[in-house]
């Protein structure tokens, strides 16, 4: 199991860094006709959790892509650490990872010969291999075929293995998909603690309460546009319907307008008369958002 | 693109003992390995010699038995004794025998005698039996009986054999370490053409070359690959000459062939690897491909000079065993051994100006 120190959702809406870590600038990547990306900007702070939302085929892996160097923009640009994505390439390279959504682990090599693999390919010490697998619950599967490792053994090897040149910038791609929910929590939990040693994010999934718990902000893409840019509670504000639910002494359910004065009158009412068991707010969830946004959900 | 050592050598680490151990990659050593070793045991170094059955009257006379020991050194002549000239020519229309003897009573004391006994000599109207060697010999043995001098001491050579004509070939190196080289050859080309390529496609098509290119580059990982490959080419060319009990005349020609060919085999492999989708996509069509790169290996010695034979000259696993055969033999066997090098050197550049043509347009 994956050992981090339980983090509160309080600590991690620690306000990131100033220092900028991912600048991109009207970034975009054409294959033929097709606009994969089509000229998207925005910044994302050292420290910061970024998510980044959208359907299958909207972009986001292109994006993913050329912030990694392995492709090309066709137009704009984009800095990592204040170093260009195209030239300044080999130099970013050692300061980021990546926790890929395909398990592409060597399944024939025990899980201590994958990290050490990746030791000798980062100039890491083999002391860090050590500290991994134990960080990550694995030292005594160490010695074993990856191939006989269960889907949430491989993807704590994965990230064992993203942490191995200890990343200033790591992207998560799809990190808790097949993980029990156990493990999801653990993993969620890591990526707090990785934001709090000011580790920057760089989050995709589909899981819009992930995003939601994690995040101090969200992206939407849709198409290869960047339709949505937001803290998750901005966006929810924004999006949402700002009423709340009220459960009443005798089970029933009120809703209520915020805005609206008679509503607010008739809270203070059963406030008064010592009715009220609950009021939930009714702002909306992401997957409201996205849905209002891009016109389905993920 | 730049090269990194460390990541070349951690890549190559990997690659060198992970690789074998996939199945595909293991067969593409073995089976050729397997092949030399029992081309080893099956044939000797002797040349084998033509056979061909003379059948003769049986008189008491000891031409036949003079004639047998005159040829035993190139010919395996069987003798077949016959009661009369009738069963001989029955016996050579059978196409039971090569050659007939038709041989008076009294032959050899007539002979001693200086009385010019006939002598017949019957021919099958067929293929390949050696008449003029045959008929050439009768004489030298009948000269030999009346205790007539020769009058020449006669040597046969071939002097500037025609490009790998097959009795040179076989007579010079012989069958076991001809079929041997030409099973090098083909360690050679699965390796090349299929180990490697099998290495390189698993890594696209389990993802982990996009792990790797996180931090290597291409080229890094390319050079690797096909550093495993040369490799386990040395480990398997050295092992089979140590098991084999071979060693090269002429270590110079034969080692720089076969590192030549490596290298370019090798090229058209990691490009190869490249093209297909899976290491088992690949392992399936890599019969086909290989068959006619290490075909030529084996009949490059052979085959007569027609339209078929330049097509094969072209192909690199040729012009490999011909610079292994001559630097095996230590001798000119294949001539103009520059041509070899050169149609190898051009295959090198093609090979590894489109890799790199190809890893160049990658990242686009």
């Amino acid at each position: 199991m994956i050992q981090t120190s339980p983090v509160e959702s309080e600590q991690r809406s620690t306000t990131p860094d100033s220092e900028v870590m991912i600048d991109v600038r009207n970034l975009s990547k054409r294959f033929g006709d097709i606009k994969a990306v089509d000229n998207i900007s925005f910044t994302v702070h050292r420290g910061e959790i970024f998510s980044f939302l959208g359907h299958n085929g909207a972009g986001k892996t292109t994006t993913i892509r050329m912030l990694t160097g392995r492709s090309r923009p066709t137009s704009g640009s984009a800095t990592i650490a204040g170093m260009d994505i195209v030239t300044q390439r080999d130099d970013i390279l050692p300061i980021i990872n990546v926790v890929p959504e395909d398990q592409n682990l060597y399944e024939r090599l025990t899980g201590r010969a994958n990290l050490e693999l990746f030791a000798d390919l980062y100039g890491a010490p083999r002391q860090r291999v050590d500290e991994l697998l134990e960080r990550v619950g694995l030292e005594e599967a160490s010695k074993r075929a990856t191939k006989t490792y269960s889907s949430g053994m491989k993807q704590r090897l994965l990230i064992a293995r993203a942490l191995i040149n200890k990343p200033e910038l790591l992207f998560l791609d799809e990190p808790t998909r097949g993980l029990d929910p156990a493990s999801s929590k653990e993993l969620r939990d890591m990526i707090n603690e990785l934001s709090q040693q000011n580790t920057t994010v760089f989050l995709t999934t589909h899981l819009m309460e992930e995003a939601d718990d994690l995040s101090h902000t969200v992206a939407f893409i849709s198409a290869g546009k960047l339709v949505a840019i937001d803290s998750p509670r901005e966006l929810k504000l924004r999006h949402g319907e700002r009423s709340a639910a009220v459960l009443l002494e005798d089970r029933s359910e009120q809703v209520i307008d915020l805005h609206d004065a008679a509503d607010a009158r008739r809270l203070q009412e059963w406030m008064e008369a010592g009715q009220v068991l609950a009021i939930h707010s009714r702002e909306g969830t992401l997957e409201d958002v996205f849905i209002e946004i891009a016109g389905r959900s993920l | 693109m730049n090269l990194n050592w460390r990541n070349i050598n951690a890549i190559y680490r990997k690659d060198l003992f992970d690789a074998i151990k996939d199945a595909r990659v293991l067969l593409a050593l073995i089976v050729p390995f397997g092949i030399a070793i029992f081309y080893n045991v099956m044939f000797d170094d002797e040349e084998p010699m033509q056979e061909s059955t003379v059948v003769y009257t049986e008189v008491g006379s000891t031409l036949p038995e003079r004639l047998q020991e005159a040829l035993s050194d190139t010919i395996d002549l069987v003798l077949e004794p016959a009661d009369s000239e009738d069963e001989v020519r029955q016996v050579l229309e059978d196409e039971d025998a090569d050659m007939g003897l038709i041989i008076p009573e009294g032959f050899d004391e007539d002979l001693m005698d200086e009385q010019t006994p006939a002598l017949g000599l019957l021919f099958r109207d067929g293929d390949g039996v050696p008449i003029n060697t045959l008929s050439g010999s009768v004489d030298l043995v009948v000269r030999q009986m009346v205790g007539t001098p020769e009058p020449v001491a006669l040597s046969v050579e071939m002097v500037a054999p025609p490009d790998g004509t097959g009795p040179s070939l076989f007579t010079d190196l012989g069958i076991r370490v001809y079929f041997v080289l030409a099973s090098m050859m083909m360690l050679i080309g699965t390796i090349g053409i299929l180990a490697v390529p099998i290495i390189l496609a698993e890594e696209a098509e389990k993802k982990t070359l996009e792990a790797l290119t996180l931090i290597a580059s291409y080229l890094d990982v390319v050079i690797a690959k096909a550093l495993v490959g040369l490799t386990y080419l040395g480990v398997g060319i050295g092992l089979l000459l140590a098991l084999t009990q071979m060693w090269p005349a002429d270590p110079l020609i034969f080692f720089s062939g076969v590192l030549m060919l490596g290298v370019a085999l090798v090229g058209f492999g990691l490009l190869l690897g490249g093209l297909f989708k899976s290491a088992n996509q690949l392992n399936n069509w890599g019969g086909l491909i290989l068959l006619p790169v290490i075909a030529p290996a084996f009949i490059v010695g052979v085959w007569e000079p027609d339209v078929f034979g330049y097509v094969i000259e072209a192909i690199p696993v040729a012009q490999g065993m011909k610079l292994a055969v001559n630097g095996m033999s230590g001798e000119a066997i294949f001539a103009n051994i520059w041509i070899s090098y050169a149609i190898l050197a051009v295959w090198i550049v093609i090979a590894y100006a489109a890799l790199v043509f190809r890893l160049s347009r990658i990242r686009n």
